[in-house]
């Protein structure tokens, strides 16, 4: 944005990149994994029966949300060392 | 600090035209270590089980009261994959943790040939977008690095912090959600009930179903791999302890991750609607068990995938 990535070298370029793609790809699935543990905990609260099954599906969920930045690092691994 | 990371398996040796990976070394041992445990607990096994028969089914157990309570009538035909999955992962993970993995280096065995490795049937065929034009962006300020990398190799590398692995793994997976909803649902009646049937997303459905493979492998591989890089670099006492033990849990639920997704895509794949009970084709024992209530929450996730 402020910076001017035509005066610098490819390796700073590729290292700026891969800390650009591992911080913004963060933030979606930090929401993510907010927002399912506070329903999951709210549910819990309501119908504390259903413990069980509310953690299993939250730890799936939770997964999946965190592929998300997975994805991501993997983007910054190759990004970084390809 | 210089931080040994390679997106690749390093080969140990060649074996004829095979090349054999630090990863694969450790695969080996995982599948040893469980063959002998599953012999040591099958040997003799009692009604009332103790020592390491008892162990393992506590394990078997607390697995199929999982499947059971996702699949349903069929949860003893999946459990199988779903539970050797499960348990190959978490070793693997686990062990990936154990001291001497990445930390033990050998000279590599082919440092002079270093551009004929990328030809090997097991390293060109899934890490080809990795090893293969490293060598030539790489700047002039990268290069002893590099070669210094080359020279000295881990003699362990977590099994499945190597692509090849995973995504294995991953087409087992893929094969076995599509052939189970083959055989509920009939070769064709499967094609073409659940993947062309509003013809107009068809390609989507495609795509979506070709990219389950991969996202499974990537986030096992991504998470294992992102596992050893992060003990790597927090490798000051006490700090890498409080990694270890957060690398524990994130292996123990990775392996939960990839079974669980693989048991619920193939629940999704072999559903048959309420409705629509037509006998199920060779599915044992139809005690009419109502399998449909997890299916119903469960099928939204599919589509949100």
């Amino acid at each position: 944005m402020f910076i001017n990535f035509a005066g610098l070298e490819l390796e700073a370029v590729r290292r700026i990149a891969a800390a650009m793609a591992i911080a913004f790809g963060g933030v979606g699935p930090a929401l993510a994994i907010g927002i399912g543990v506070r329903s999951a905990l709210e549910a819990i609260g309501r119908n504390p029966e259903a413990e069980n099954a509310v953690r299993t599906t939250m730890i799936i969920g939770l997964g999946l949300a965190e592929a998300v930045a997975i994805y991501c690092f993997v983007v910054a691994l190759i990004i970084a060392f390809v | 600090m210089e931080v040994h990371a390679s997106l690749k398996a390093e080969d140990i040796f060649l074996f004829g035209p095979v090349a054999i990976t630090n990863s694969m070394v450790m695969s080996w041992i995982t599948i040893v270590i469980l063959a002998a445990i599953g012999i040591a607990a099958g040997r003799s096994p009692k009604l009332v089980p103790t020592g390491v028969q008892n162990f393992f089914e506590f394990i078997v157990e607390a697995l199929m009261g999982l499947v059971e309570s996702t699949a349903g009538h069929y949860s003893r035909r999946v459990f199988p994959l779903i539970a050797t999955l499960f348990i190959y992962i978490l070793l693997a993970n686990w062990l990936a943790l154990a001291p001497g993995v990445g930390t033990i280096l050998i000279h590599n065995p082919h440092v002079e040939s270093t551009h004929s490795s990328t030809t090997h049937a097991f390293g060109a065929g899934v890490a080809e977008a990795a090893p293969l034009p490293a060598e030539a962006p790489k700047s002039g300020a990268a290069e002893p690095g590099a070669r210094h990398e080359r020279e000295m190799i881990p003699l362990l590398r977590a099994a499945n912090a190597d692509v090849n692995m995973t995504l294995g793994m991953g087409l087992i997976s893929f094969l076995f959600i599509h052939a189970s909803g083959m055989i509920v649902h009939g070769a064709w009646g499967y094609i073409k009930n659940d993947i062309a049937k509003p013809l107009l997303i068809t390609p989507i459905k495609l795509v979506i179903e070709m990219f389950v493979p991969v996202s499974l492998s990537m986030r096992l591989f991504g998470n294992v791999f992102g596992g050893e890089m992060l003990l790597t670099v927090m490798g000051f006492p006490v700090i890498a302890v409080l990694f270890m033990f957060a690398e524990l849990f994130f292996g123990f639920i990775q392996a939960t991750i990839f079974s669980i997704l693989t048991l619920i895509f193939t629940s999704v794949a072999a559903y048959v609607p309420p409705g629509h009970g037509h006998g199920d084709h060779g599915e044992e024992e139809g005690h009419g068990a109502p399998a449909h209530d997890a299916h119903g929450e469960l099928a939204p996730s599919h589509a949100g995938h």
